[in-house]
């Protein structure tokens, strides 16, 4: 910090006055950090003009004091804490002058010649703001009205220049300082006590505001001393110990018991330190906080310029940055004990106008990133949450699904997915690709005997449904597309949709006539090959779920009814035989349980034919079911019908049980279908 | 301790003081004189009750005096300087205008004759039905009377009846006054001897074929500048040189003020044929540039140059003798006033965005600016959904509110000073087009939030297409730069969807965007190495109803959104529905707009408008309605450190009393427990007002690193403060725990007073129980274990503690009697 740089904080902490001593004075806005105003001597009397280094714009000290307002008006609105206030920033010259200019009007307020011989060196204001005191090298003090810049009294205390002063609280002393400290009492002009101690001139003083302390801090001293004023000799001195000497110190908590006390000083290296303690005796040994500005590059170094506790808060106020253009940042005290905080500095700004109104930004910045609404398209879609009961398990399985989505979250991928497992088996008319799986799972079951594993396997496989189906609407749309164009493997593709859900939602949202069109392809191919007929089953009852009024009108749609109804009847036709023979068979597996002697090959035929017959009205059985259970639903759409499943808990468990033999049902489907095959 | 501020600026003509050092602005109920050297407050006159509507400035340098006159009937006498009434004087009439000519002439010739003459006031009232019971037509509602201040009475008789009150101006040496009243415009000539009579007032009316909106007189006072409502400009020559000269019955001789001045023939413009009719005037000469209606007229002190503004916002300086114009464009808006000042060159411009600034014609340059809070907009007609177009900055507690122009206005309550002001959107400064007052701005910016520690912040802007091509919204999120403390942008996303609400999460970064359908969950993602922007993390919604508010709980993980009239509540760490509230069994259901967690407690508030309005606190913890009650809320604001929130609800149509306006509203603030209210304010011109708590600042991030407890307890602060913005943006700032010293407060400003009154709320309620009733629950335990079991139940069911609560303590004070008895 420059020692030619004086900076006065405005009484209520909004502004700070920075002079470097060179006949100007700036007022720096704390709240927007713009220039407020700049009070020059030079101009304002062009006859009194001196040259630049005159002993009159040598200014050696400066202080802002608020003035008392006027009485009759405190009279009236007492208690209501006046926003503006004139408020006077004095400084004092080296010629012995001492002026004060009007901050808000900008003007010269008064100027006293007479008050020093030599030098002013400090300034001090008492706390109501009617009097003003100044020191110099003539060892004199001068008391002053604040609002006149009449001088009040004159009177001398030292033989040798004195450098500092400051007021007691209660205005009755006065504190002045060469290298010795000495508290006079205003009144009669005497001295009351004396600091000694300090072994340079006092470049630093303070009361604080209950009147018991005194703080001071002298030319390259590297502490501040705290002085007992009426603790008598036996009360040592608190010191805090700074690394540079201070040159500026405010207290803050000293108004009532209780509160933290703290103490901030700003030292010549531009870095602020604070100390904070519950008791002044702490205070010594307490680590105080410290605020340093970071510097990077050339120039002029940024540093502390002034610090200041706010009232009613716990931060404290500091200008940083250079004199130039100084930066204010409110500090936060609690929870900062002993820490050090450090601010960059930032060279920008010194050359705007005061008050550079709008902040503009530029689309082009490189910096900026821009997005478009396709950027949904990776997001998540939140899910609702399964009850805690069934989370363990489940939860598991939906993050793989979110997983699943957030990688391809596009139907046709799943579609694809589906397309490589078909593949495999058939290309042309395929075979659902789930029945081999669900067959030789069956089979492993059969012949391992593990029920659990077979559970798990099947969960797995019934996760893997459930992670591939699409949704309604886009399963709609590609349907509508395959009727349209009548591509069969599109349409193979749709059909292999097996969510009772989907499927019905999709058959839903089909025109009526496409949904004739889909029951006539439907019934073709069933009748072309009996063993689809299961896969086709939940799609032809959808569309006589849905569709069945315009169908029926529908004179062209009358030969399809009527195959329909013959295929259901020969199948039916079967049933009876079927089931007395599955009567049988369940008598001969009895007694195979019983007999577990007996080899697997036995079990192995009786499980296949067991199944073939177990089937058929089963999967009708539970297909009613279901049907009637979503057709109550308003099903809007997947999200929202989801929502209700997980909302019942019980519900989902029962299909979650009845979902299982359903699997089991399609592999027996297959097994059925071959069984006619066979009887065909 | 009560803070107000924001009024408007230019409402009024500002009045410089005779030493040109002070500007006096007239604010709302109050006079705030200004300093023009700095652009800061110097005090403020209070005492009015009423708008005050003119400023006179006594014409002596060396004293500060001044007399004032508002709506309030009364007419005060300053000392501007002190910020003391020095006097009172009853008019008993609404005053519209005032004006003294007499305190127009400099006072120095004056100093030789010992006798002061009367100082005679010309008045603009309003004069009401009731009082001019002679009048057969009911629509005259304006009368002009000349009153005498020094004897306080008013000289009898009336000077003109105008339909509706009119605004005076006075010639700039005190000879004439004028009043532009429909088409016509009046002019008096003030005889120069005391008024005894007002109907002996020489006087002469000019007549023009639109409707006159400003008048304005040269100093040599033969001059009259009319400006019209098409933007066209009349200047009259040689007013009342014939009515004048020949009716002067008052006994004094006036050496030659009136005789007619030599004929300037004007080059290359028609004049002279411009006067109509009977008109007493030498020559009409119209100048036209202004597109719109003019707002103001000022001629230079020499009356070579007039100063003209209108809707544009560019101010236009009229070369007399030529016609030839300079301009000053971009001054931010509409130019409601110019004022001049004896400073030749010095001249103050009243903007509509609530600024006046000081113009050197000299160097057409811009010397300093006094900027008052922005005034609101008009939003667009397709913006539908509720705006948030405030907030506060949790960091330094600075109001943010938008603007226009596509910009943000960070604004000091404490300080009653403008900050900041960032535009959101690059944009050419466009001021006053036709069309946006007719159906609002095309682009505006919608929605504002921050952060919790306030280093983010996200922005909606909306601009409307025409016939619905080019619109569309954009949602932006902003990063503070903490070496400059200036928000730059971050990233832009558009057409992210059509938000209608904006929140972000305290603990971590995490924003929340809700529209029609859906919600999305914004983060920040780190595309490349040290990039960091934002991205959607995901969507959700619920049974595509329009999501309407959501909010965060402090700790962050629920995430609470109301879609339409069901509270959901997500996890927003995994995307989970978690559960569904709804008050459908109690109430029919009503979309819920406002949406709050309360701090140290697990209640959410949510308040829902329309035709049964109800505000209904949650406690999420066991899923069930701690309390509800039929409020309609306009604003919600939750305490940042208590279990405490406050509402902002309109008086209940049905409790309607005598003396409480329709637009007025009750602030209260509420306990999670009760729904007594635990303190309430009336407050004015609730409609569309806005409540906010200022965040309670965080310590930086030091400091939950140290980790202990004691400092947690510590950072509570005892003191939290309650921002209450009226849509017209004026607020006033209070500690909603400090009782006593409401009382004591003085009315700074009519508008937005709130004041400890019992009205219609507490019919309603009853009176308002004491905020020591704490919230901890323990307490209310053992005052239950206390009270005879038989009165627990005297209470409306949802008042009650829960069966689990009070079951513990009820089994306690059974076993203690068993023991008790044996």
């Amino acid at each position: 910090m420059a020692s030619s740089l004086f900076t006065a904080f405005h009484p209520q902490g909004s502004a700070l006055a920075l002079s470097a001593g060179d006949g100007r004075v700036k007022v720096w806005d704390v709240v927007s950090g713009n220039l407020r105003n700049e009070m020059a001597d030079l101009s304002s009397d062009p006859a009194s003009a001196v040259a630049p280094g005159h002993l009159a714009l040598d200014y050696t000290c400066m202080a802002w004091g608020a003035l008392p307002s006027n009485a009759s008006a405190k009279k009236k609105k007492k208690g209501v804490k006046e926003k503006g206030g004139a408020a006077v920033v004095v400084v004092g010259t080296g010629s012995g002058d001492i002026i004060a200019w009007d901050t808000t009007l900008g003007e010269l307020k008064w100027r006293t010649s007479d008050s020093h011989y030599g030098s002013v060196k400090s300034v001090s204001f008492s706390k109501s703001g009617q009097r003003l005191y100044s020191v110099g090298n003539d060892g004199h003090v001068c008391e002053m009205d604040s609002t006149s810049g009449q001088v009040l009294s004159n009177f001398r205390v030292s033989k040798i220049p004195l450098t500092c002063v400051a007021v007691a609280e209660d205005g009755g002393s006065v504190a002045v300082a060469s290298a010795e400290v000495k508290l006079f009492d205003l009144a009669s002009k005497q001295r009351l006590r004396k600091f000694p101690g300090h072994p340079a001139p006092v470049k630093a003083l303070c009361f604080t505001p209950d009147g018991k302390y005194l703080l001071s801090s002298a030319t390259g001293e590297c502490h501040v001393v705290m002085w007992h004023v009426e603790g008598g000799k036996s009360a040592a001195p608190v010191t805090l110990s700074v690394e540079h000497p201070a040159v500026a110190i405010d207290v803050g908590g000293f108004d009532r018991d209780g509160e933290v006390r703290r103490v901030v000083a700003v030292t010549e290296g531009g870095v602020a330190y604070i100390w904070s303690a519950p008791t002044v005796a702490e205070l010594g040994s307490a680590k105080p906080t410290v605020i340093r500005i970071e510097h990077s590059g050339k120039g002029s170094k940024p540093c502390v310029l002034a610090a200041r506790f706010l009232e009613n808060e716990e931060a404290v106020l500091v200008a940083h940055g250079t004199s130039v253009k100084p930066h204010f940042e409110k500090v936060s005290l609690s929870g900062q004990e002993g820490l050090t905080i450090s601010f960059n500095s930032s060279a920008e700004g010194a050359l705007l106008p005061a008050g550079s109104a709008v902040n503009k930004t530029g689309t082009a910045s490189a910096k900026v990133t821009v997005l478009g609404p396709d950027n949904a398209g990776e997001a998540t879609v939140a899910r609702p949450q399964i009850d805690v009961a069934s989370a363990k398990k489940k939860t598991k399985k939906r993050r793989a699904e979110t997983e699943d989505e957030e990688a391809q979250p596009s139907l046709k991928s799943s579609e694809e997915k589906g397309d490589m497992q078909t593949d495999s088996a058939d290309t042309a008319l395929t075979i659902v690709p789930d029945d081999e799986q669900t067959l030789e799972e069956k089979l492993i079951a059969l012949k391992v005997i593990e029920e659990g594993d077979a559970k798990d396997h099947n969960e797995d496989v019934q996760d893997f449904d459930k992670s591939v189906v699409p949704r309604a609407d886009s399963l709609q749309v590609l349907l509508s597309q395959a009727l349209k164009a009548e591509d069969n493997a599109l349409l193979e593709q749709c059909l292999n949709v097996g969510d009772e859900k989907v499927i019905l939602n999709t058959i839903r949202r089909l025109r009526p006539f496409e949904a004739a069109k889909f029951l006539t392809v439907a019934v073709s191919k069933m009748e072309g090959r009996p063993q689809r007929a299961l896969g086709l089953v939940p799609w032809v009852r959808a569309v006589l779920l849905q569709h069945a009024s315009f169908i029926m009108t529908n004179l062209t749609m009358q030969p399809v009814l009527t195959s329909l109804y013959q295929i259901i009847e020969t199948r039916l036709s079967v049933f009876r035989p079927l089931l007395s023979l599955s009567g049988r068979l369940d008598l001969i597996m009895a007694q195979i349980q019983k007999n577990e002697s007996q080899g697997k090959e036995d079990q192995l035929e009786a499980a296949v034919v067991y199944e073939e017959e177990d089937d058929e009205p089963e999967a009708i059985d539970v297909m009613v079911d279901g049907g009637s259970q979503y057709g109550l639903e308003d099903d809007d759409d997947n999200s929202e019908s989801e929502d209700e499943d997980e909302d019942d808990d019980m519900g989902d468990d029962d299909e979650m049980d009845e979902d299982e033999p359903d699997i089991k049902l399609n592999g027996n489907g297959n097994g059925m279908s071959e069984g006619e095959d066979e009887e065909d | 301790m009560v803070s107000r501020g924001g009024a408007s600026l230019v409402e009024r003509e500002p009045v410089f003081s005779r030493d040109g050092k002070r500007l006096l602005v007239c604010t709302a109920c109050t006079v705030t004189v200004f300093s023009v050297q700095t652009g800061e407050v110097l005090t403020v006159l209070k005492g009015h009750t009423g708008f005050v509507n003119s400023v006179v400035v006594v014409p002596n340098a060396t004293i500060c005096h001044c007399w004032t006159a508002a709506l309030d009937g009364t007419v005060r006498f300053w000392d501007f300087a002190a910020g003391t009434l020095l006097r009172t004087v009853n008019v008993g009439h609404p005053v519209q205008s005032m004006v003294i000519p007499e305190l127009c002439k400099p006072r120095d010739a004056e100093k030789g004759d010992g006798k002061r003459k009367a100082l005679v006031a010309f008045l603009s009232v309003g004069w009401y039905k009731g009082e001019a019971k002679d009048e057969s037509e009911e629509d005259v509602k304006g009368r002009v009377i000349c009153y005498n201040l020094t004897s306080a009475k008013q000289i009898p008789g009336h000077l003109a009846k105008t339909r509706y009150v009119e605004t005076l101006c006075v010639s700039p040496g005190g000879g004439l006054v004028g009043m532009a009243d429909d088409h016509k415009a009046w002019i008096w000539m003030v005889p120069q001897g005391g008024i005894e009579k007002s109907n002996v007032i020489p006087w002469t009316i000019l007549h023009h074929t639109k409707r006159i909106l400003v008048l304005a007189f040269d100093s040599s006072e033969t001059r009259v500048a009319a400006g019209d409502h098409t933007g066209r400009i009349l200047v009259w020559e040689n007013v009342g040189d014939r009515t004048f000269s020949s009716i002067d019955n008052d006994g004094k001789v006036r050496v030659g003020k009136f005789t007619p001045p030599p004929k300037i023939v004007m080059r290359g413009r028609v004049r002279g044929g411009g006067v109509r009719g009977k008109d007493d005037a030498a020559s009409c000469t119209t100048y036209h540039w202004h597109a719109r209606e003019v707002k103001s007229l000022t001629f230079t002190m020499d009356g070579v140059y007039l100063l003209s503004g209108g809707l544009e916002g560019v101010l236009v300086v009229w070369q007399m003798e030529t016609g030839k114009r300079t301009y000053l464009p971009r001054l931010g808006g509409a130019l409601f006033y110019i004022a001049p000042s004896l400073h030749p060159a010095l001249f103050a411009i009243a903007c509509m965005d609530n600024s006046i600034k000081l113009l050197n014609t000299g160097t057409m340059d811009v010397e300093r600016t006094i900027q008052g809070i922005k005034p609101p907009f008009v939003m667009p007609k397709q913006v539908s959904m509720n705006p948030s177009m405030v907030s506060i900055e949790p960091s330094e507690g600075k109001i943010v509110v938008a603007t226009h122009n596509l910009s943000l206005q960070f604004y000091d309550p404490a300080s009653d000073q403008h900050v900041a002001e960032l535009q959101v959107t690059p944009r050419n400064y466009v001021v006053g087009a036709r069309e946006e007052e007719e159906e609002g701005l095309s682009t505006c910016v919608t929605h504002v939030a921050f952060s919790a520690d306030g280093l983010c912040m996200a922005t909606v802007d909306v601009r409307i297409g025409e016939q619905s091509i080019g619109g569309g919204a954009c949602l932006k999120f902003w990063e503070k730069n903490l070496q400059n403390r200036k928000f730059s942008i971050n990233t832009q996303i558009d057409e992210p969807h059509e938000i209608s609400a904006l929140s972000f999460q305290s603990r971590e970064r995490m924003a929340v965007s809700c529209s029609d359908t859906e919600f999305k969950i914004w983060v920040p993602h780190e595309r490349r190495a040290s990039r960091v922007s934002w991205r959607c993390r995901s969507v959700g919604s619920y049974r595509q109803r329009p999501i309407l508010a959501a909010a965060f709980s402090s700790d962050g993980s629920i995430l609470a959104v109301a879609a339409s009239e069901f509270l959901t509540l997500w996890n927003p760490a995994t995307n989970s529905l978690v559960k569904v509230l709804s008050n459908a069994v109690v109430h029919p259901l009503q979309p819920i707009h406002h949406l709050a967690f309360v701090n140290q407690s697990n209640c959410l508030v949510a308040a829902s408008s329309g035709e049964r309005p109800l505000l209904t606190v949650w406690d999420v913890s066991t899923l069930s309605v701690r309390w509800s009650q039929a409020i309609s809320v306009e604003s919600l604001s939750v305490d940042p450190i208590r279990a405490n929130f406050a509402v902002l609800a309109g008086v209940p149509s049905d409790t309607y009393q005598e003396g409480a306006r329709n637009s007025d509203a009750v602030v209260g603030l509420f306990d999670v427990d009760s729904p007594a209210p635990l303190q309430y304010w009336t407050v004015r011109d609730g409609f569309g007002g806005t409540l906010l708590y200022t965040p309670v600042p965080q310590t930086s991030a030091e400091a939950p690193k140290k980790g202990d407890d004691n400092t947690m307890t510590d950072l509570v602060p005892s003191k939290s403060k309650l921002t209450y913005l009226t849509s017209t943006r004026e607020f006033v700032v209070f500690d909603p725990y400090q009782r006593e010293d409401e009382p004591e407060q003085p009315k700074v400003r009519d508008v937005s007073v709130p004041e400890e009154v019992s009205s219609a709320f507490t019919a309603l309620y009853g009176k308002a129980v004491q905020p020591k009733k704490s919230d901890a629950p323990a307490d209310v335990l053992s005052a239950l274990s206390k009270a005879p079991w038989g009165t627990l139940l005297n209470g409306p069911s949802h008042v009650l503690p829960s069966l689990s609560v009070v079951c513990i303590p009820f089994m306690d004070s059974l076993l203690k009697k068993r023991t008790e008895q044996t």
